[in-house]
């Protein structure tokens, strides 16, 4: 079962959106752990998770209360509107580090979910469900 | 031997042992014990960062979102802050699912430095201890809850030990805190899945802490009320070493 493609082409623009932003983050996340010694993580934005394809802006400055590095700072590339929520999580477990990008969206009041999980904890991922 | 049992290098008597619950004799005085049947997991999370081990399993729990530490029930325990969506995971496996045929129990202390909806332990499609923020904790098996409300409601700055069980064979799930506060209510089944296991909030619900938890345990089986209260051991809880 995949995300109910309502407005039609929602899939793939949302899909678009978090593949983009995990190529951004190989190269960012790499630079980061050789300084930090930790993953970068994002906070979920925006905040009230996008419903039926309507588009909001994201809030860039957004970061956890243990990291200085917001989005922004950490040179993030985000598109000015976004018909998701999208977090990075990271993450420290008996494999090693890594991190997932997830998507939240919601349509005719379901919420759905897509992690993409980078790392060696692959039961992270998972679909649209 | 048989008579005999090994606990810190030292062979104590063994007399009694009701129901795989083990009674030894101390001054006079009986004091009930932990039988370690059917424990699956014990999570005395007292490491200060990173993977938090199963003290008895293998479960060990990845830290999602840099959860830190502070004092705990017993040494340390894992310290939540809930705007990073800070948590404690484990891929699900055959010990972590409950088939419907299944007695288990979970238990956990937790402390709220703020309160919120919380879901302190959960399987998301599976079983659930958590609070919705309205004075009360619930157990929940996808199917029925069995809810308790705390007198005055719950506090921040306050530790709570939960357990919740579901029974199998009468079909029935239940709710105690800190051993004073239960209720137990027929239930009509329970649901299985395979979705993970998170402390402290998870991505199906929310339902992120900001707190701590301490001593968290999972095991495949029922516990007794002596055990219960062995555990609370009056409000000072019991280690992984002590079982």
């Amino acid at each position: 079962m995949g995300l109910p493609d309502i407005p039609p082409g929602i899939e793939k623009k949302v899909n678009k959106i978090l593949s983009d932003l995990v190529i951004a983050l190989v190269s960012i996340q790499s630079n980061y752990f050789q300084v930090n010694k930790k993953m970068w993580q994002g906070i979920k934005t925006p905040v009230l998770t996008p419903k039926d394809g309507v588009a909001s802006a994201p809030d860039k400055s957004l970061k956890p209360t243990d990291q200085k590095e917001s989005w922004t700072d950490a040179v993030i590339p985000l598109p000015a509107s976004m018909e998701i929520s999208t977090a990075v999580d990271v993450y420290e477990g008996p494999l090693g580090w890594g991190y997932m990008v997830r998507g939240e969206i919601e349509i005719a009041q379901k919420k759905w979910g897509k992690v993409i999980n980078i790392g060696p904890e692959t039961w992270h991922g998972h679909a649209w469900a | 031997m048989k008579n005999w049992r090994k606990k810190d290098s030292l062979w104590l008597p063994k007399l009694g042992n009701e129901k795989g619950f083990i009674t030894i004799l101390t001054g006079g005085v009986p004091v009930a014990g932990f039988d370690k049947t059917s424990l699956i997991s014990w999570w005395s999370l007292d490491e200060e960062s990173g993977t938090r081990n199963d003290s008895h399993g293998t479960n060990h729990l990845t830290d999602v979102n840099t959860v830190e530490y502070a004092s705990g029930k017993k040494s340390n325990a894992a310290r939540f802050v809930s705007s990073n969506a800070e948590r404690l995971s484990c891929d699900s496996n055959t010990t972590l699912q409950m088939g419907q045929e299944q007695d288990f129990s979970l238990l956990a202390w937790v402390y709220f430095d703020s309160l919120s909806v919380v879901h302190v332990m959960a399987k998301p499609g599976e079983y659930y201890l958590y609070t919705p923020n309205n004075g009360s904790f619930y157990f929940y098996n996808e199917v029925n809850e069995a809810a308790v409300a705390i007198p005055g409601g719950i506090l921040s700055s306050t530790w709570y030990f939960i357990v919740g069980w579901y029974d199998a064979v009468n079909n029935r799930i239940g709710i105690l805190v800190n051993n004073t506060y239960g209720q137990e209510l027929s239930s009509a089944g329970r649901a299985v899945g395979t979705n993970a296991l998170s402390l402290g909030g998870n991505t199906t619900w929310g339902g992120y802490l900001t707190g701590r938890i301490d001593e968290a345990a999972i095991l495949k089986r029922l516990l007794t009320n002596d055990e219960k209260t062995w555990l609370y051991n009056d409000g000072a809880g019991r280690a992984y070493s002590e079982l």
